[in-house]
């Protein structure tokens, strides 16, 4: 469905790149959700805007690598290039629903607009898919809502919103770009169920983002960690939460609450993420890996499939043999 | 939306009572006499204190604001002391040149202020952005009278497609006479243009930048969809606000302008009032001047309820 392929982001001059997102390979079946974890600042973002066409100009370029959306090659293409040239289907649901909609127009205009140009119709049915849309994503009285500006609607009304607004572009392919991070916990949860539902009804694939480990076990069916503009490993949320390969993954386990019941104070990955630019060869992760040899600091990681559909960016993977 | 209306007459009521109070005052303080103007330097003090009793300015000055400001609430703004005739007709002579000097200078600041400050802002960056936003700036720097007479050199002496000063009126000329006011509006219209072309320029290179406008490329709408229904809009409601204080420069540029023209309006009607120290016509064309400008402004407050739903009137 979406194939995306060594894809490298780089802020800058051409002559003197800094890659903010370092050859991002990743596989997204029909139907299938994965989710890109990773924290503040690792490219998962610029990863996603990259893949949809939306990167802000002036700023980051592709510099490398390939997005494939059903076979056809939409690198470089923005939404509307997509559009009119016919491609698969691509759509994109951000962080901020507070300043995500256009303040000044109806809630119903700005779906029916998106109806308009994906289903090539008229006004009248324009409106008529909207307010279907608005009971797809369960606005109570949707009909009153499609007259409604975005300033008389709560964060997770909002966000609603901008979900039947994507479903209006009728997406292969979902991203949602940490949909639920601006939200109350409540409204998180609804909000992830609904995504749920209408990935499994609508039989679309989701691109889904976060730094919420948590979010990622609830929700998706394969995972991809990313630190420092690389994807260091992706494995079936089962696998990865079962027996993670990475250091960088298994310290990240080790801070979630919920995985450390009673602990007074939680373990933490010492040290700070490579800052973009300075990084150089060998593994990204060395200068905090706890298991780090010599070879790490000089030698770029090879890419290993340790099992099946689980792959690690390490030299020496955890539980590779002996015990750790 | 009616009774924000009548919390704003009344706050407008207010400041018009301040504005008499001051317009009042720092007329009075302004050395200089209209007798001796009158009368000229032969008269003789008997006759300069019977014209000044007749005047009523013998009077305290207090008793003389409140004569005045109680004949202003009748509609009545006194008699011009040099015109020897009331203060209302002498200025309706000069508000028809007045008004429609401003309308013509607001269209023109409209029409090439918004419409060029969006094309460079599409085009930022680019070669067509830096000379429009520098033609700007040296529109903005340029005082008023040295445009004028440029385009009086340029359009009236050598291509002769306008004339170079005067205006008679529409209303015994015809619809044509509104060629007298290109020049002249055209002239007023170029520095405060050019601050609209900077503000309409900068302001969507604001918005754009907002998480909406990327919403609306993700939709997969044309560039310029999303120029003209997510960028525009939003970015007005910080140029409609600039009109109000435009119009405010409007007044004191109209000044020089309708000299330069050599235009019978409100502007060069005060000049020669102040030099002839026509009291009730200063304070009558101030007044007039101040009622003008606040409506102005209570009309961009208005609109911006239509610009924004956010707006609440209260």
């Amino acid at each position: 469905m979406l194939s995306v392929r060594d894809l490298t982001v780089s802020l800058g001059p051409a002559t003197a790149p800094v890659d903010i997102v370092a050859g991002v390979s990743f596989e997204l079946a029909k139907g299938e959700i994965l989710g890109l974890v990773g924290e503040s600042g690792c490219g998962k973002s610029m990863t996603s805007l990259a893949v949809m066409g939306l990167l802000p100009q002036p700023g980051p370029q592709i510099r490398a690598g390939r997005v494939l959306l059903e076979g056809s090659d939409v690198t470089q293409l923005q939404p509307w290039q997509r559009v009119e040239a016919g491609h698969g289907r691509m759509a994109m649901i951000f962080q901020e629903p507070m300043t995500s909609l256009n303040p000044v127009r109806r809630i119903g205009d700005q779906i029916a607009e998106a109806v308009r140009v994906h289903d090539r119709v008229s006004d009248a049915p324009a409106t008529a898919r909207a307010r279907e849309l608005l009971e797809l994503v369960r606005m109570p009285d949707p009909a009153m809502q499609l007259s409604a500006y975005p300033h008389q609607l709560s964060g997770g009304q909002r966000q609603r919103i901008m979900i039947a607004i994507a479903l209006a572009c009728r997406p292969q392919v979902l991203i949602a770009d940490e949909p639920t991070t601006a939200l109350d916990v409540t409204i998180q949860v609804q909000v992830l169920g609904l995504l749920r539902e209408l990935c499994n009804r609508l039989d679309m694939a989701m691109l889904f983002i976060t730094h919420d480990m948590g979010v990622i076990a609830q929700l998706a069916d394969r995972v991809s960690v990313m630190y420092a503009g690389r994807i260091v490993e992706t494995a079936d949320v089962a696998a990865l939460f079962g027996r993670p390969r990475h250091h960088y993954t298994r310290g990240l386990m080790d801070c979630m609450p919920s995985r450390n019941f009673g602990a007074r104070r939680l373990p933490t990955i010492a040290g700070q993420p490579p800052a973009p630019g300075t990084v150089g060869a060998g593994c990204v992760f060395a200068s905090r890996c706890p298991a780090v040899r010599e070879p790490c600091r000089t030698a770029d990681p090879p890419r290993a499939e340790v099992s099946r559909g689980h792959e690690v960016l390490c030299a020496f993977p955890l539980d590779d043999g002996g015990p750790r | 939306m009616w009774s924000y209306s009548l919390k704003r007459a009344a706050t407008t009521a207010v400041t018009l009572l301040a504005a008499s109070v001051i317009i009042f005052a720092f007329i009075h303080i302004v050395p200089g006499d209209p007798i001796y103007v009158l009368l000229g330097d032969t008269a003789t003090p008997d006759q300069i204190d019977a014209l000044r009793h007749q005047l009523g300015l013998d009077q305290p000055i207090v008793l003389q604001y409140l004569t005045w400001i109680g004949h202003v609430t009748e509609g009545n703004l006194g008699r011009s002391i040099f015109f020897q005739a009331p203060v209302l007709s002498v200025i309706a002579d000069g508000a028809e040149t007045s008004a429609l000097l401003a309308t013509m200078t607001m269209i023109w600041v409209t029409l090439i202020g918004v419409p060029i400050g969006m094309i460079a802002a599409v085009r930022h960056g680019t070669w067509l952005d830096q000379g429009l936003s520098g033609a700007a700036m040296l529109m903005a720097s340029i005082p008023t009278f040295w445009v004028g007479l440029y385009l009086i050199l340029i359009f009236a002496a050598w291509l002769g497609w306008f004339p170079s000063s005067g205006y008679p009126s529409i209303f015994e000329g015809g619809i044509v006479n509104l060629r007298y006011l290109v020049l002249p509006s055209l002239a007023l219209a170029a520095p405060n243009a050019a601050l609209i072309l900077r503000l309409t320029r900068a302001s969507m290179l604001d918005v754009s930048r907002e998480d909406y406008v990327r919403t609306a490329r993700a939709k997969g709408i044309r560039p310029w969809q999303v120029v003209t229904r997510h960028i525009l809009r939003n970015a007005l409601l910080a140029v409609v606000s600039a009109f109000g204080f435009t119009f405010a420069a409007l007044l004191s540029e109209a000044v020089v302008t309708e000299t330069v023209f050599a235009l019978p309006g409100i502007g060069r009607l005060v000049v020669q009032s102040i030099l002839r120290r026509d009291y009730p016509v200063i304070q009558g064309v101030i007044l007039v001047i101040v009622v003008v400008y606040l409506l102005v402004n209570l009309i961009v407050d208005l609109s911006y309820r239509l610009l924004d739903p956010r707006v609440e009137l209260q």
